[in-house]
């Protein structure tokens, strides 16, 4: 895999390798660590890997046979500032494909919970908005 | 030792003379219509007085938001839509002008959402309105007599699959391991589902006391609460509870002068809808890829890191609090969502009193308007029009996801939507759900002349598939070209 530019002299790396460094080295810690950088980092560079298997003492393999597995876990650097859209049933419903059309660069991202507030849309720091109509999403989205 | 009863005591140190109040509900329902602009207009308003308006969690009244409660003793009043309807009437309310509307609507008049959205997530504000009597009461039986009260009430699981809870505890219990561990699945990945979030967000101390009365009843050495990694609202809540409760001696025991010696370990999912798989959860707490394990042997022989283990949903087990209720409590968790204006959570008669019309009626629509409704999102069934005079029984709900469909819903485009979602969430363990999932979309593109094929295809992946991803995923498939076949006739 190709990897993304990353700054492994970022404050964000270097709290995750502080607050990582403080876990217990036992394997039920792996998830724990794989979603402190994933929090501070917004996604897993080869290096937040690398510190997490160090630190648990597991192969480098194992490590990414477990970030592969959890679709919360980004192994790839997330495109900068993105809207989602949920398309649950609910949000299908209310009109979901339209907040979809009536704006470029929005991504579809599943069920979000939020259904008897559909159709509901996703900031980037994963804020959820309700009863979203295209006039307001438009206008957001421009901002 | 003091010689007031210990919940006595607690309520002496905790709880605060009752005030008139104003409730903002917030939650992660408020707060995606923007609740808060509507908050800080009141506190403006009432100047001095700003201190009585107070942060609580949605009510389950998701349709209502953004709204505020006035709430003066055991009055109550919500005022919904404030976007729509100003703030005006309800500062009128709360100086004392009320009008005639003056009872409260929220959906959880008693029952494990009674808490729910009417407390400010302090644990003086829940002990007040009764938190951990429950558990007082239950300290002062034997576990035996516990586990034959849950069976005598014939309290089930609330996570789909309605087994007897007294039957999983006294298996744990009974079991000659003597360090046993309980899961508690809040996972809730399903979609459409939102209830579990809800109890979270609004009234965690429920949960650990359900927890606490397990733990008395089984014996736990420790207990893992999985949450969903995208529910972090709900997450936050209950770390506060539980540290809350830390600091009281109610989780060590020390305030019921006992020792429970237990350990209550919050962890984060990481997304999957096949997480919310009672083995993928153990997977994934000890670390492991996400995917289910074969069964036998079960959790409660061989669960989390090999001990027995039992595995119970946060509803389950807040529905456990209310085992003293007389006559027993027999409500579900309803999420509540589609063409309906009353949609949000709601708590709902099992008992036989309540149907399909009814449920569709209390929340606002004509059910002759409805088509057809969508039970137990993408391991769920369509229920036609014509089944809506059947009374809700709790085997029939699963997890308790209702989606209303009106007459303009396209049945088809649905069914083909999750049965997509389900070839995504596989996680590629088994054959026949990671090959299925696939083929079943693939034949879904144009069902006819493929019908025979499509219930070969459902039968070999219900029959054997590792889990129930995989295993119900024809589910609504067949529920819909069984019921609503003329809408695929024309692909």
């Amino acid at each position: 895999m190709k990897e993304e530019t990353f700054d492994s002299t970022s404050e964000a790396f270097r709290e995750a390798k502080i607050a990582v460094g403080k876990l217990p080295k036992k394997r039920d810690q792996l998830l724990p660590a794989l979603e402190i950088f994933q929090q501070k980092l917004h996604w897993l560079p080869e290096a937040s890997i690398e510190y997490v298997a160090n630190h648990l003492m597991l192969p480098l393999s194992e490590v990414y046979s477990i970030a592969t597995g959890y679709s919360e876990l980004n192994l790839l650097k997330p495109t900068p500032f993105k809207w989602h859209v949920c398309m649950g049933v609910a949000c299908d419903l209310a009109g979901a494909s339209e907040l979809i059309t009536c704006v470029d660069n929005v991504e579809q991202i599943d069920c979000q919970f939020l259904c008897a507030l559909a159709p509901v849309v996703v900031d980037q720091h994963e804020q959820l908005y309700g009863r979203v109509t295209t006039d307001n999403f438009q206008e957001w989205v421009k901002k | 030792m003091n010689a007031l009863h210990p919940l006595a005591r607690l309520r002496t140190k905790y709880v605060a003379p009752p005030i008139s109040r104003i409730l903002i509900h917030r939650g992660t329902a408020g707060d995606a219509v923007g609740v808060s602009e509507y908050g800080d207009r009141i506190r403006r308003i009432l100047e001095g007085k700003s201190h009585l308006v107070v942060d609580v969690c949605s009510d389950g009244a998701n349709w209502a938001a953004p709204s505020a409660t006035v709430a003066q003793g055991t009055f109550m009043r919500r005022f919904e839509r404030l976007d729509l309807n100003g703030v005006d009437e309800l500062i009128e309310c709360f100086h004392g002008n009320c009008g005639d509307a003056a009872r409260y609507a929220g959906t959880g008049e008693k029952g494990i959402t009674s808490r729910m959205g009417r407390n400010d997530g302090s644990l003086g504000d829940v002990l007040s309105q009764g938190a951990y009597t429950a558990l007082d009461r239950v300290l002062q039986l034997s576990p035996e007599e516990v586990i034959n009260r849950l069976s005598e009430i014939g309290l089930t699981g609330r996570g789909g699959a309605h087994f007897p809870v007294a039957q999983k505890w006294r298996f744990a219990r009974t079991h000659s391991d003597q360090q046993k561990i309980l899961v508690v699945n809040a996972e809730e990945g399903e979609p459409g589902v939102f209830k579990d979030r809800h109890m979270l967000e609004g009234d965690p101390h429920r949960l650990l006391e359900g927890v606490l009365i397990a733990h008395h009843a089984v014996g736990f050495e420790a207990v893992y609460i999985y949450v969903n990694g995208q529910a972090r609202q709900a997450q936050l809540s209950l770390e506060k509870a539980l540290s809350d409760a830390g600091e009281a001696g109610i989780i060590s025991g020390e305030c019921w002068d006992r020792n429970f010696q237990l350990t209550i370990n919050i962890r984060s999912g990481a997304g999957g809808y096949v997480c919310g798989e009672e083995s993928v959860i153990l997977n994934s707490i000890e670390g492991k890829r996400p995917v289910p394990r074969y069964k036998p042997p079960f959790a409660t022989d061989v669960g989390l890191f090999g001990k027995p283990t039992v595995i119970n949903n946060v509803e389950t087990l807040c529905a456990v609090t209310t085992l003293f209720d007389n006559p027993p409590l027999q409500t579900k968790l309803i999420s509540l969502s589609g063409d309906i204006p009353r949609a949000g959570l709601y708590e709902v008669p099992v008992d036989g009193a309540m149907t399909w019309s009814g449920m569709i009626a209390n929340a606002g629509r004509n059910p002759q308007e409805i088509k057809a409704l969508l039970v137990g999102g993408p391991s769920g069934e369509f229920i036609h029009f014509q089944q809506f005079d059947d009374v809700l029984e709790m085997s029939k709900l699963g997890a308790g996801g209702v989606v209303v469909l009106n007459s303009n819903a396209d049945i088809q485009h649905i069914t083909n939507s999750l049965a997509a979602y389900n070839k995504r969430e596989s996680c590629g363990e088994c054959t026949p759900c990671r090959e299925g999932s696939e083929r079943l979309t693939a034949l879904l593109e144009n069902t006819q002349g493929n019908e025979k094929k499509i219930y070969e295809l459902v039968e070999i992946m219900t029959e054997s598939s590792l889990c129930q991803l995989g295993g119900m995923a024809g589910r609504p498939v067949l529920s819909a070209l069984e019921q609503f076949k003329h809408e695929f006739d024309n692909s």
